[in-house]
């Protein structure tokens, strides 16, 4: 077991050893498995980039401003969708999963017309409305699912003291909910900081670019040294690994519950 | 039986809540049906129109662009290589995503560590995996190349991004590492599912590891692997990031397929009304899928 996993990880072990060796030692032949002496050189390479540099910016409040926005939204409608009965909920359900499966690409076009005309190209806050409405489905889905699972009998006795359908969910519904919510911020906040097709299309100015897309442009372009590059990619994923060795026993299970649950 | 009692019970006497429940979720399907039932009519009435990204060109040509697509040269070869793309992709992630998820079915100390370890490839992003495949792969300096090599199994190189034969294998095999760990998830979901006790009247009763997988587990299985397989194939189907960045659907076509034409038509020759016209037909293509997809596993039922 442990060998088929250093297996599957063996490209990011490569890929880490490798950011960290001298231009020189990258195209030894034979190769050496740690870098030796370990070199900082691609990182400071990767960060004396102007565009790399503001594109961590962008992506970090893009990531955390879609994160957040889609928590408030999904937790309410979750809510409503898993306890309170309103017209045509059974429907709405079923519609989330369409939408859940809908891939961006085949509504790349539309959404390209309709930004343009209200103006939020080239804004990182019309890429962090995209996000958002891309993370809703899945993670309306994965919350419904968690919510179900909690007894109704909390929130009866909490109305019977005379609590209204807001403060019972937000003082009993929400604190039992730890898990769920800790993996839709997961998701999310990796969606979002990883979403590449709709944050190449919609921004066009240099300033205002999103971390994938800054390192697609530089891995097509390839003007930079490969420590240069491996270096990039290795502080891309740093928060990603972070949040996910963090937040391990809630990922696996968590999404599973999502993806298959209801 | 008494907590679903209850639950009828809140749920119907919070039934004058009503709006309540509406106005909690509406502003979630207002942005829904905004960008998703909106865009897809935009889209379609797009694809009649002689469209330009920039110009203000905008004329009915009826169904001019669908025409154009099957007139393509490379009509054949880019239909073939999405065909190729989506069902080889498939099938390995499943067997690699079913493997894994067997060997990670286990009660161990720090099983929970190594499942997280295991979807790391899934939450890597798409940019970083491909360049660090391209890194791994590098005809000259790869390792892969130098260790082949050096265990004597090849004489040359292999040009695994610029050789015509070999690029389709080569990005398919990334597609499959990238995406095998979101079915180990559902299947991971799915072996908890079976009843323990299964196992156990089949040990009494003598059966093989091969006979119990056969008899036992894969039968468990057939809903999560049908619901694997039918969010897979839709993805991978319509998937852009990987190829795009990998090979941007070349060299010379041999890796093209039609949602990487799609952006072409749109953002480098600017013909909006081509590139609906081939998202519209995606689309139909979806819904058909849907359709056939349901009938065979009714069927199967």
């Amino acid at each position: 077991m442990v060998l088929v996993t250093l297996l599957i990880l063996f490209p990011i072990l490569w890929m880490i050893s490798s950011s960290f060796k001298l231009e020189k030692d990258l195209f030894a032949i034979p190769p050496t498995l740690f870098p030796n002496p370990v070199s900082l050189h691609g990182y400071e390479m990767a960060l004396s980039r102007p565009s790399f540099v503001s594109a961590i910016t962008n992506s970090v409040i893009v990531a955390i401003g879609s994160t957040v926005i889609t928590l408030f939204l999904t937790l309410h409608g979750a809510y409503a969708l898993a306890r309170v009965r309103f017209f045509g909920r059974a429907f709405f359900a079923k519609f989330i999963l369409c939408f859940y499966m809908f891939p961006a690409i085949l509504l790349v076009i539309p959404i390209y017309m309709m930004m343009t005309s209200m103006h939020l190209t080239n804004s990182l806050f019309g890429i962090m409305v995209i996000h958002t409405i891309l993370n809703i489905p899945f993670c309306l889905w994965l919350l419904r699912a968690f919510f179900i699972t909690i007894p109704a009998e909390l929130e009866e006795a909490a109305i019977m003291d005379g609590a209204s359908i807001l403060g019972a969910f937000y003082r009993i519904i929400i604190p039992l909910s730890k898990p769920g919510i800790a993996a839709v911020t997961l998701f999310s906040f990796i969606a979002s900081w990883s979403e590449f097709l709709l944050a190449y299309v919609l921004v066009t100015s240099n300033s205002k670019k999103t971390l994938p897309v800054v390192l697609a442009e530089e891995i097509i372009g390839f003007e930079m040294q490969w420590s240069g590059l491996l270096a990039m990619s290795v502080i891309v994923l740093i928060p990603i690994f972070f949040a996910c060795l963090i937040f391990s026993k809630y990922l696996v299970e968590g999404l599973s519950s999502g993806a298959v649950k209801g | 039986m008494i907590v679903n009692s209850l639950l009828k019970s809140f749920k119907s006497r919070s039934g004058k809540h009503g709006w309540i429940g509406f106005a909690l979720f509406a502003p979630g399907l207002a942005l829904m049906c905004l960008f998703l039932l909106y865009p897809v009519a935009l889209n379609i009435y797009t694809s009649f129109f002689s469209k330009h990204l920039i110009r203000p060109r905008n004329n009915f040509v009826g169904l001019k662009n669908y025409l154009r697509i099957f007139n393509d040269d490379n009509f054949a070869l880019i239909l073939q290589n999405e065909i190729t793309w989506t069902v080889f992709s498939v099938i390995f992630q499943v067997i690699l995503g079913l493997g894994v998820a067997l060997l990670l079915n286990q009660k161990l100390r720090g099983i929970s560590i190594v499942r997280a370890l295991v979807i790391l490839p899934w939450v890597t992003p798409v940019v970083v995996t491909v360049l660090m495949w391209k890194w791994v792969l590098n005809e000259l300096y790869g390792i892969v190349n130098i260790a082949l090599k050096y265990f004597g199994l090849i004489d040359t190189s292999i040009a695994f991004w610029s050789s015509p034969a070999m690029a389709m294998g080569t990005v398919i095999g990334i597609n499959v590492w990238w995406g095998f760990p979101f079915m180990t998830i559902i299947f991971l979901a799915g072996l908890k599912s079976i009843d323990q006790n299964l196992y156990d009247a089949a040990k009494v009763d003598g059966a093989s590891p091969l006979q119990e997988f056969m008899h036992i587990t894969l039968p468990g299985l057939k809903h999560f692997i049908a619901v694997a397989v039918l969010l897979r194939t839709i993805w991978i189907f319509t998937n852009f990031d990987l190829i795009w960045i990998a090979t941007k659907g070349g060299p010379s076509y041999h890796t093209m397929i039609f949602p990487i034409m799609t952006y072409l038509q749109a953002f480098q020759s600017y013909q909006l009304g081509r590139a609906a016209a081939i998202s519209a037909l995606l689309i139909l293509c979806l819904l058909l899928y849907l359709v056939v997809f349901f009938r065979v596993y009714k069927y199967e039922e």
